[in-house]
């Protein structure tokens, strides 16, 4: 559908990159799955690792959201703790999603979540709720779950 | 400049003029051919004359080529909308991306979809609303109601991308009543509301001539009644019936009830029909719920009236929905994209 499109938010991103974000194709002749590299935002619970993300654009693009999901486990109110890793951007639902909204501002936006949680819009209860009244606790896991999961 | 060919032409005419040699060879230089006779040079003026006058001709508006802020394709100004579309006049996106934009809109919108949600895909305002002299006069099949709103893009779209979204807008408000359904033809994914009384309904859409009752085409010959007592196991209906309750979750928005599969994705469910935003961990599967339900009747301690009243409520519209599911069933189970469940749809 819109090859065009994708193949200039790809080239626009790979001139100008985002801070801490690489992108590669895994597969060169397909241009809908991207495979991201994040590093954990600095001052964030997840700062030094390196987290894996796929992102996956629908083929009607851009008039349905891309999917992303973390290949990386995380520990994240907003992450599934499962092996999918799906995230929850409320940016990325099919009634909020805008056909004028690119991928770096996908992208941003789930590295702003790394920075922030939103354990309103959470996906993990149990992490969310420890998030809210047990921040320590949140932020020893999350930091040895880097370590195990997530390390350079 | 001058053709050699005519040259040609004229000298085998025998007609020999040595200015015309002349011509071609000195082409390039202009104060040779002031030189010329008159006629000559009147010929050679109007030979220099036309591409000038091409030049000065200012390019049509429809044969620039702009920039889709969608697509990102150069197109010519011919594919983008005559007419400003919203209050703020944007005019980079062009009808193509208007058109799936809709197209899009119409099967993954929420609730009954509507042309009064479209926006601008530039400044996200609502679109303008067009006069009634953009509508078609008849905009689809006479079974169908037409359109409730009158706000459509047909001004933009040609006209039979028009009656086909009107017709799936019609189909999407008779999906909401309670005797619409699918049309069992595996061919067909068209739907209709099917009279009260009678069982021997005709597909609108593909001429299916089909048993209401039983979902096969229609018994010549038989009454529903005896056609059950002839054809006593329905066994393929009971399995998948069973699917149903093993894989599938009602949507808890009241009034709604649509069940649900979910194949993917967080658990942050989004219902396409009324909406609702709900949690798959926290409803319970079909199965169990009813069976939750029936022991909470024979304990005779159910939850309070109101609860108890939803479960019921759902029961009955679970019979209503699980109908169209069996066509489902060996053809594919509803798509689960993140955050929305895409139940049976049209086309």
């Amino acid at each position: 559908m819109s090859q065009k499109r994708i193949a200039k938010e790809f080239g626009d991103l790979q001139k100008t990159p985002l801070d801490g974000i690489k992108i590669i194709l895994p597969n060169e002749a397909d241009m809908l799955q991207w495979q991201i590299t994040m590093e954990g935002p600095k001052g964030s619970a997840y700062e030094g690792g390196n987290f894996v993300l796929s992102l996956s654009l629908p083929k009607e693009y851009p008039f349905k959201p891309p999917t992303l999901s973390f290949k990386t486990k995380i520990y994240h109110p907003n992450v599934t703790n499962d092996d999918k890793g799906s995230m929850c951007l409320g940016l990325l639902r099919p009634d909020e999603w805008k056909p004028s909204s690119k991928i770096d501002t996908v992208l941003e936006f789930a590295r702003g979540l790394l920075v922030d949680p939103q354990p309103d819009d959470a996906v993990e209860q149990g992490i969310a709720r420890e998030y809210r009244e047990n921040r320590k606790e949140f932020l020893k896991t999350a930091k040895a779950w880097v370590k195990q999961y997530a390390k350079k | 400049m001058v053709d050699l060919r005519s040259l040609k032409r004229t000298t085998r005419s025998g007609i020999r003029d040595p200015s015309l040699a002349y011509l071609v060879t000195k082409q390039d230089d202009p104060e040779a051919l002031l030189t010329l006779r008159g006629r000559r040079h009147a010929n050679e003026h109007k030979v220099k004359k036309l591409p000038d006058r091409k030049k000065e001709k200012k390019p049509r508006k429809i044969d620039l080529y702009r920039e889709c802020k969608i697509c990102a394709e150069d197109k010519r100004g011919l594919f983008f909308p005559k007419r400003p579309l919203c209050p703020s006049n944007c005019s980079s996106v062009c009808k193509p991306c208007y058109q799936s934009y809709i197209n899009e809109k119409f099967f993954t919108s929420t609730g009954t979809p509507d042309w009064s949600d479209l926006t601008c895909l530039e400044c996200h305002l609502p679109l303008l609303p067009l006069t009634d002299n953009d509508l078609p006069s008849n905009p689809s099949a006479s079974s169908i109601p037409p359109p409730t709103s009158p706000n459509t893009l047909a001004a933009i779209l040609p006209k039979p991308f028009f009656t086909r979204p009107s017709k799936i807008l019609a189909f999407r408000i008779n999906q909401s009543l309670p005797n619409f359904r699918f049309c069992p033809s595996p061919t067909c994914t068209w739907g209709q509301l099917w009279p009260p009384n009678s069982a021997e309904v005709t597909c609108v859409e593909c001429g299916f001539h089909y048993c209401a009752t039983h979902l096969i085409p229609w018994h010549t010959g038989y009454s529903c009644a005896r056609y059950e007592d002839s054809h006593p196991g329905a066994a393929v209906k009971q399995s998948s019936e069973e699917r149903i309750k093993k894989v599938g979750k009602q949507c808890p928005g009241v009034g709604c009830g649509w069940v649900v599969e979910k194949d993917g994705g967080c658990n942050h469910m989004y219902c396409a029909r009324c909406g609702l935003n709900w949690g798959w961990d926290d409803v319970k599967y079909l199965g169990e719920a009813e069976a939750a339900a029936t022991k909470d009747d024979h304990n005779g301690k159910g939850d309070d009236q109101g609860g108890q009243g939803q479960v019921q409520q759902q029961q009955q519209q679970q019979q209503q929905q699980q109908q169209p599911q069996h066509q489902l069933e060996g053809v594919a189970a509803p798509v689960t994209a993140d955050h929305e469940t895409q139940q049976q749809r049209p086309r």
